[in-house]
């Protein structure tokens, strides 16, 4: 093989004769960033290369950054290098970074999903010499239902909520999850159960998917709800807010988490919210299977998660394989879960 | 089976007033048979063990495609095994209507076949069954299944179901609906307890062609004479175990009594019986003479 086109470094992920990181945990000269999730987009650095798609979310989440953009699909070269970002179908704008240099072509997959999601484009399969993936969900154990099944579940759950009187108050997290639950609650006709709220956190966000040409239906700002309307609402809330005094206003609630790791009872049990909603925007292990062969890709590098699991699993199946230990939460998203007893 | 698998997860989610909806609703749209294994496994009756939950983990990991070492990775994970052997099995192909009795009497015949036999079972009931009915399924083979709750609330949610209402006086009393029917099912009053405490019973079914009984209803207002003479029946003609359901020979006959008959398209008998009692044992009666589902339909309105 020839040059490795991505190597780890101090500062995270880097590419050696193109000069930039990925989403680098610190601040460097040119950072390309895969999405605008905590872990991934991090301050700092002197300039950015994203999406276009992102840049509405980037700028909420880093004020004053400079940013470059590029459409999917569109090269930019750089020291020889030619460098494309491509749908990951995680959350909008969501890419993964294509490398070609010297006819080898090496992929980073930065966090992705295969499953349909209204609030972005959808996940496009590269062929690569070498794949750099995410493994989040890297066990067998994570096989997602239908999502639309999933959001029928979150209708329904919802539906009864409001018959018993009761605000249903829904965690998840602040991008991508909630306008992804938003739309698909639209699209499910469910929206007619009552008013759709979210917490304040939410706001900047859904208001940038908006800017972006996504379709997100009214979201009412959780404390300008009518008293009226509190008990048959739903509630998006950030996993950040359980237990703070910002929940009081809407008295014996009751809670949910959606989230790939309410897949599991333990998983459930240990966020103490009553009901969970096994809805992931990473990609669950078969799909993660199935990527990796789509790439056709003879080496394949694991982040995140799961990573020695996927590796074994990779090597006994013929594949040159290796983990590549990042600083990527190995959790999905960095933000703090609720805990028990805090509804 | 889908249907007791969501109840089962409702109840290990949910508060008291919803438990105690969702057990009163499974219950009243459940066939007799599946309500009655349902109310025993809920009261905390263990399950008995059919087959050794290595047996069951070998399955999953051959129908998974996975290795020991995995199927140990998503143990750590998951916490348990039935549930990671449900996880771990691909998404099920086909979907089946059976109820929790029918599959509780499949499980228990697993013990009666040899252990490749049983695999391949195994397998091909997991293609059938969700996720959640699969932990169901795989804690009732491994006789791990525990009730998410207390026999206290589960006899909160049935009192408005089996309470019978005020008895009307003697002259009203005659025009209450009679029918014979045949003991299939009988069950302890209280969870470990030794007295039984309801009875099912069946009717003729002549739809499909074949004659087979089929269960119509589960009482347990039982007066003292006839209470004793079910149990002497039911000590002698036992069958076959399911934690503390017991199913019996069917030869006793009793006459029941019930306000109306409502047609159900949920239970498979296709009726449901308001305030159904036993009246008396009919030692004249053989099981041939019992009532069939046709009859029981000339009384609905
Ligand atoms: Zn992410
Ligand atoms: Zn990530």
């Amino acid at each position: 093989m020839a040059v490795n086109l991505i190597e780890l470094s101090p500062a995270g992920l880097y590419c050696p004769p193109g000069r930039f990181h990925i989403d680098p945990w610190r601040p460097v000269a040119c950072a390309v960033i895969t999405h605008a999730h905590a872990d991934h987009a991090r301050a700092g650095s002197e300039r950015y290369l994203a999406c276009d798609d992102a840049a509405q979310v980037l700028r909420v989440r880093l004020p004053g950054a400079a940013i470059d953009t590029l459409p999917y699909g569109a090269p930019m070269l750089r020291d020889g290098v030619r460098v494309s970002l491509h749908p990951a179908g995680h959350v909008l704008g969501a890419a993964q970074v294509r490398i070609e240099y010297r006819g080898e072509v090496w992929v980073a997959s930065g966090d992705y999903k295969r499953d349909a999601d209204p609030t972005c484009a959808p996940f496009e399969p590269l062929r690569a010499h070498a794949f750099v993936t995410e493994s989040t969900f890297g066990l067998p154990i994570f096989r997602w239902r239908a999502p639309a099944e999933v959001v029928d579940d979150i209708a329904g759950w919802w539906r009864a909520n409001a018959a018993a009187g009761r605000t249903s108050m829904l965690f998840c997290y602040a991008f991508g999850k909630a306008q992804r639950i938003a739309a698909m609650l639209a699209r499910a006709r469910a929206l007619n159960v009552g008013p759709l709220a979210a917490h304040g956190a939410m706001s900047a966000l859904n208001d940038a998917y908006r800017a972006s040409g996504v379709d997100l239906p009214p979201i009412v700002h959780a404390t300008a709800l009518a008293a009226a309307d509190v008990p048959r609402a739903l509630v998006l809330a950030p996993p950040s807010a359980a237990g703070s005094p910002w929940m009081r206003r809407f008295g014996d609630f009751a809670s949910g988490f959606a989230s790939g790791w309410m897949q599991t009872r333990a998983g459930r049990r240990r966020r103490g919210i009553e009901r969970g909603f096994a809805l992931s925007d990473h990609v669950d292990w078969p799909g993660l299977l199935a990527t990796i062969a789509d790439t056709g890709a003879s080496r394949v590098l694991v982040t995140h998660g799961e990573s020695s699991a996927v590796v074994r699993w990779l090597r006994e199946h013929g594949h040159d394989a290796a983990a590549l230990a990042t600083e990527f939460a190995a959790e999905g998203e960095p933000e703090a879960m609720p805990t028990a007893g805090a509804a | 089976m889908e249907a007791f698998a969501r109840l089962h997860r409702t109840l290990e989610a949910e508060r008291d007033d919803a438990r105690i909806a969702a057990i009163g609703a499974y219950v009243r749209d459940a066939p007799p048979d599946d309500a009655a294994l349902a109310v025993s496994l809920l009261k905390g009756q263990r399950p008995r063990r059919i087959l050794p939950a290595a047996v069951m983990r070998d399955a999953a990991m051959r129908a998974a495609g996975i290795a020991r070492w995995l199927f140990d990775a998503c143990k750590t994970q998951v916490g348990d095994v039935a549930e990671t052997v449900a996880l771990v099995v691909p998404s099920a192909s086909r979907t089946t209507l059976h109820g929790l009795a029918w599959w509780s009497e499949r499980i228990a015949s697993l013990a009666t076949v040899d252990a490749g036999a049983a695999a391949t079972r195994l397998v091909e009931d997991w293609d059938s069954l969700s996720t959640d009915a699969r932990i169901v399924y795989a804690k009732l083979v491994s006789g791990t299944y525990r009730s998410p709750v207390s026999p206290a609330l589960v006899d909160r949610a049935l009192a408005p179901n089996f309470s019978v209402p005020v008895d009307p006086r003697p002259p009203f009393a005659d025009a209450s609906l009679r029918v014979d029917a045949v003991l299939v099912y009988a069950e302890p009053a209280a969870p470990k307890g030794f007295a039984l405490g309801a009875f099912t019973f069946a009717l003729w079914d002549e739809r499909g062609g074949a004659r087979t009984l089929t269960p119509i209803a589960r009482i347990d207002d039982v007066a003292e004479h006839e209470r004793s003479a079910l149990e002497a029946i039911v000590r002698r003609t036992t069958v076959e175990r399911f934690g503390p359901v017991r199913r019996v020979t069917p030869t006793l006959v009793c006459e029941l009594a019930f306000e109306a008959v409502e047609a159900s398209g949920r239970r498979k008998s296709g009726w449901r019986l308001r305030a159904p009692r036993v009246v008396r044992v009919r030692d004249d009666a053989s099981v041939d003479d019992a009532a069939t589902l046709a009859d029981l339909g000339k009384y609905a309105r």
